[in-house]
């Protein structure tokens, strides 16, 4: 019993459009991976970012009279182009701080934080990418160097201006809860993204940036 | 004999007994209070005992009650716990990972089709 000529060329055909399916998954998965390695999920890069102790404010912010409390409403940040809304952020109910919602193009201010200008650190947060909609509002924190300006506009229609301390980069095992929510003496700002390397498996980066700023004036907004 | 032994133990023992009950008391007289008798003469040497005098007060409890006033005005009223998940963990990878399995699953599929098609090649034209 051999097979027709006619049986052997359907077969031919259907595995070679089998092999072409095939390849055509194929080239999907290594696209993926390439868009997987780049874009989606890529990591900024800088360089001037230290792991370093707590240090005092730049160009004498202690003197700046703190503010009377106010919501934070808007946050500029010129050497990143960085111009957002903010949302505000609570506790979450095991503890860690909320964050706000992976798709938003705005970072938000932890209300149980001091409002900006107020005496203490003022907390904002904000996402540093999402695989749906690429870099988010703090992508380029890393970037960011002592120094550099920080404007908090305010519900009252004052805003806070604020100068970079330093950038510091943690672990998120060993995050520095002291130094970065610790009381301070004067109006602070901390603003917190992801940084360090993608963990796949824990769909999570490995590291925290946390920018440390100090007020250095206040006034009306513009 | 006896009587004369018996009689040195016995004053012996009488004075071993009689050092004992002097020295015991006086050694505890001695620890309690050994700096207390030296100074009655003037005041000149009360400020040494004095200053150790008041260590017990400030004891109280003065770190929190001095860290309050700074945390009741302006200062975070939560700490939050761990670090805050910043980066686009909670959904990154969802898409990727289903391309990548399905990339997989083709590269697969392809290298166990040419396979098959490499081992059937040779058989048609044999059979040809």
């Amino acid at each position: 019993m051999h097979d027709e000529p006619g049986d052997r060329s359907r077969s031919g055909r259907l595995l070679l459009l089998l092999l072409i399916l095939a390849v055509v998954l194929a080239l999907t998965g290594a696209g993926s991976l390439v868009f997987a390695s780049g874009f989606g999920l890529r990591t900024p890069q800088r360089s001037g970012a230290t792991i370093a102790p707590p240090a005092d404010p730049v160009g004498g912010a202690v003197t700046v009279e703190a503010l009377a409390p106010s919501a934070p409403v808007s946050l500029e940040i010129p050497a990143i182009e960085v111009h957002s809304s903010l949302l505000r952020l609570r506790l979450n109910p095991d503890g860690t701080v909320e964050v706000p919602p992976l798709d938003s193009p705005d970072a938000g201010w932890y209300e149980n934080s001091p409002t900006p200008g107020e005496r203490g650190p003022a907390v904002i947060l904000g996402h540093v990418d999402s695989a749906r909609t690429g870099p988010g509002v703090f992508f380029d924190l890393r970037a960011v160097l002592p120094g550099d300006g920080i404007t908090v506009g305010r519900a009252d229609g004052t805003s806070a201006s604020f100068r970079v301390d330093r950038v510091a980069e943690y672990p998120k095992t060993a995050f520095p809860t002291a130094a970065v929510y610790g009381d301070i003496d004067h109006a602070g700002l901390r603003l917190i993204t992801c940084g360090g390397a993608f963990d796949r498996s824990a769909r999570s980066y490995e590291d925290n940036i946390v920018v440390y700023a100090s007020a250095v004036s206040a006034g009306q907004a513009g | 004999m006896n009587f004369r032994q018996r009689a040195r133990r016995f004053a012996g023992g009488l004075v071993v007994a009689t050092a004992l009950l002097i020295a015991v008391p006086g050694q505890a007289l001695a620890t309690s209070t050994p700096p207390a008798p030296a100074p009655p003469p003037t005041a000149t040497p009360a400020p040494v005992p004095v200053k150790v005098a008041p260590v017990p007060a400030p004891r109280t409890s003065p770190p929190t009650q001095e860290r309050a006033p700074a945390t009741a005005r302006g200062q975070i009223s939560q700490i939050p716990s761990g670090a805050p998940d910043t980066g686009g963990g909670s959904t990154a990878g969802d898409t990727e990972m289903v391309l990548v399995a399905l990339g997989m699953l083709g590269l697969t599929g392809a290298a166990g089709l040419g396979g098959a098609l490499a081992r059937r090649r040779p058989r048609d034209t044999a059979q040809g």
